[in-house]
C-alpha cells in the first residue's frame, strides 16, 4: 500500500487507534488488549467483548492485524489466539500518529498566538 | 447469577452474531468475557451490574453491525447474486402465475361453450402444469408449455373456421389463450435449470 493508499485509511476511531497502538507493543490477546485499551485512554475507551472482537474480524480482514496461536500455559488446554500488527498496520498507524501530531502542533502554535 | 450461569447466557446471546463470525471468535468471546466478569466479581456489587449492563448493551449493536458487514460481503459475491436473482424470478413467477391461474379460472365460468369443451379442458391442463411448478419447477413448466402450445394452435384453427377472411384474428386469439402458458412454461424450465445447476 502505497502513502497515498495509506492516507486514504485515515483519520481512525479512537478504538481503532488504540487496538492498534496495544498491539504496537507486541502481540497481545484479547483479554490483554481490552486492558491495554483502557490503560492507554486513561480509562475513558472502555471496550465491551462484543465491540472489540467486531473491530478485530475487520482489522483482520483488512489486513492491518494478524492472529496467531501462542503457546498455551500448563494449566490450558488449547492455545489462546494472540494478534499482532502487520506491517500494514504498523504504517497506517504512524500515519494516524503524525497527523494527530501535526493536528496538535497547528493547534499549540495558534493557542500560542503565532502563525499555523 | 452464579457465574457458570452467566457463562452459559453469554454463549447463548453469542447467537446474535452470524454463525461464521461466531465460529471463528465465539470461544475467544466467552474466555475474554469470563475474565471481565471473573475481575466485575472480585470487585462485587455496582461493578459487576456495570459490567453486565455494559457487555449486554453493547452486544446487540455489535452484532446487528456484524451481520450488516457479512451482508455487504455476501452482496459482492457473484454466486450469492446469481441465488438471489434465482430466488426473485422464481417468487414472481410463482405469484405471476397465480393471478393468472385465478384469471383464468374466473373466466372459465363466463365462457358462453360448455366446461367441458378441449379448449376449457386444455386450459385447466395448463392451469394445473402451473401449480405443478411450484414444487417441480421442470416437469410444471414443460406442462404448461405443452398446454400453451396445444391452446394456441387449437385456437387459431377454430378461428380460422370461423373467420376464413382473417388469419390475424386467429393469431391474435392464439397469443392470447396460448400466450400467458407459453410465456410461464419456458420461464419455469428456465428457473428449473437454473436451480439444477446450482445445485450441480
Amino acid at each position: 500500500m502505497t502513502t497515498i493508499q495509506t492516507q486514504d485509511e485515515l483519520p481512525l476511531t479512537e478504538s481503532t487507534f488504540f487496538i492498534l497502538l496495544s498491539l504496537a507493543g507486541g502481540p497481545r490477546h484479547g483479554y490483554a488488549i481490552l486492558k491495554d485499551v483502557q490503560t492507554l485512554s486513561d480509562g475513558r475507551v472502555n471496550l465491551s467483548t462484543g465491540t472489540l472482537y467486531g473491530a478485530l474480524s475487520r482489522l483482520l480482514e483488512q489486513g492491518w492485524i494478524a492472529r496467531l496461536d501462542s503457546s498455551p500455559a500448563p494449566e490450558e488446554a488449547r492455545p489462546r489466539k494472540e494478534y499482532i500488527l502487520s506491517d500494514l498496520g504498523r504504517r497506517i498507524l504512524n500515519a494516524e500518529t503524525a497527523r494527530l501530531s501535526s493536528l496538535a502542533e497547528r493547534a499549540r502554535l495558534r493557542l500560542a498566538g503565532g502563525e499555523a | 447469577m452464579n457465574a457458570p450461569l452467566a457463562l452459559r447466557c453469554y454463549a447463548l446471546l453469542l447467537h446474535l452474531y452470524p454463525a461464521p463470525f461466531r465460529t471463528t471468535f465465539g470461544c475467544e468471546m466467552s474466555e475474554v468475557f469470563g475474565l471481565g466478569l471473573d475481575e466485575a466479581v472480585r470487585r462485587g456489587g455496582w461493578m459487576l451490574i456495570a459490567f453486565w449492563l455494559h457487555e449486554s448493551l453493547s452486544l446487540i449493536p455489535a452484532a446487528l453491525a456484524e451481520h450488516s458487514r457479512a451482508w455487504r460481503q455476501r452482496r459482492r459475491d457473484p454466486a450469492f447474486l446469481a441465488y438471489i436473482d434465482l430466488l426473485a424470478a422464481r417468487w414472481i413467477a410463482r405469484v405471476v402465475s397465480l393471478l393468472i391461474c385465478g384469471i383464468m379460472l374466473s373466466g372459465l365460468g363466463t365462457l358462453a361453450q360448455p366446461i367441458a369443451s378441449p379448449t376449457n379442458l386444455l386450459q385447466l391442463f395448463g392451469l394445473g402444469g402451473l401449480l405443478l411448478a411450484w414444487r417441480w419447477e421442470r416437469l410444471g413448466g414443460i406442462v404448461i408449455s405443452l398446454s400453451g402450445l396445444l391452446n394456441s394452435l387449437i385456437m387459431f384453427g377454430l378461428m380460422l373456421l370461423v373467420i376464413p377472411s382473417s388469419p390475424i384474428i386467429g393469431v391474435l386469439c392464439a397469443l392470447t389463450w396460448g400466450g400467458p402458458f407459453l410465456i410461464f412454461g419456458w420461464l419455469f424450465i428456465k428457473i428449473g435449470r437454473r436451480a439444477r445447476q446450482r445445485a450441480a
